[in-house]
């Protein structure tokens, strides 16, 4: 049986958007609790296509960072988590991607003593030293591993 | 204003140098001991790995993630010795930009001794956390205490 009690933010790039929503459902069919960002949610369902447009198109993603307080809000999430589950799909020719912004998240989570899982293997990225000092389990896709 | 010398393992001895002249400066600066050590101790077994390439099991060895975010809980500010390293234009590393991350979370001030960092992929990340520049001129921390 699954761990029940388990809670799990996804983290990781939001161009992975539609497949945080997919994850989050499939963890919660397994029985754990598996949260998103509301936007993300929004994001999948259509809505807040201006924000979209600006973070991905118009170049104003720190903008759009700084204006909706993104990064306190992803660091308050995984305070308030047992777990996070990193959705490390390959971007931009990296297999395995782990964004700077994932990076951090990353840190606030080891630092707070939070189980931190990625989906696919550590990428070979400039800062591949610091996800490993974060000590991630990878599952290799197996949700089943998040225990 | 208490503040915290960070930044990349490269730059040990003159992040020493920067917070010797800070305090020199009447600035409440300081650092992690064991970079004096570093630069202290020749041929220092942790430094010598971490130039070989073996920077992630020293971070873990050390729990240098975790001593270093006490050490922004710990301050008011932080200052990135950001210089240029190989291509990279005032240099600001993974692990930085992870402290950086800690320090806007807790409202900590960011201060980067030289201009924004130049060539790396997380460059919005550091925008959106708007770290003060320094350019060299250590004297306008004077002026914020």
């Amino acid at each position: 049986m699954h761990e029940r009690s388990y809670c799990s933010p996804l983290i990781g790039s939001s161009r992975f958007m539609h497949s945080m929503v997919e994850y989050r459902d499939r963890l919660l069919s397994l029985g754990h609790e598996g949260h998103i960002h509301p936007d993300y949610d929004a994001f999948a369902r259509g809505e807040l296509q201006d924000v979209i447009t600006r973070a991905m198109e118009k170049g104003e993603h720190a903008e759009v960072k700084k204006e909706r307080d993104y990064i306190r809000a992803h660091y308050n999430f995984i305070l308030n988590h047992d777990a996070v589950l990193c959705l490390n799909h390959d971007k931009n020719g990296v297999a395995g991607y782990i964004g700077g912004n994932t990076l951090m998240e990353l840190g606030f989570a080891h630092y707070h003593r939070k189980k931190i899982f990625l989906l696919n293997p550590i990428p070979v990225m400039q800062y591949t030293d610091e996800i490993v000092a974060c000590l991630p389990t990878v599952i290799n896709g197996d949700l089943n591993l998040i225990k | 204003m208490k503040i915290y010398i960070l930044g990349s393992t490269k730059f040990v001895k003159n992040m020493v140098e920067t917070t010797d002249l800070l305090i020199g400066m009447g600035l409440d600066a300081w650092i992690h001991p064991d970079y004096r050590d570093y630069v202290n101790t020749k041929d220092h077994p942790d430094m010598k790995k971490m130039m070989d390439g073996e920077q992630a099991s020293v971070k873990i060895q050390n729990d240098y993630i975790r001593q270093h975010y006490d050490g922004i809980l710990a301050s008011d500010a932080i200052l990135f010795v950001n210089n240029d390293k190989a291509d990279f234009k005032n240099y600001i590393g993974g692990n930085a930009l992870m402290e950086m991350g800690f320090a806007y979370v807790n409202d900590k001030k960011i201060y980067l001794k030289h201009g924004m960092p130049e060539g790396v992929s997380y460059m919005d990340e550091i925008r959106a956390m708007e770290p003060v520049c320094l350019y060299g001129d250590f004297s306008k921390l004077l002026r914020i205490e």
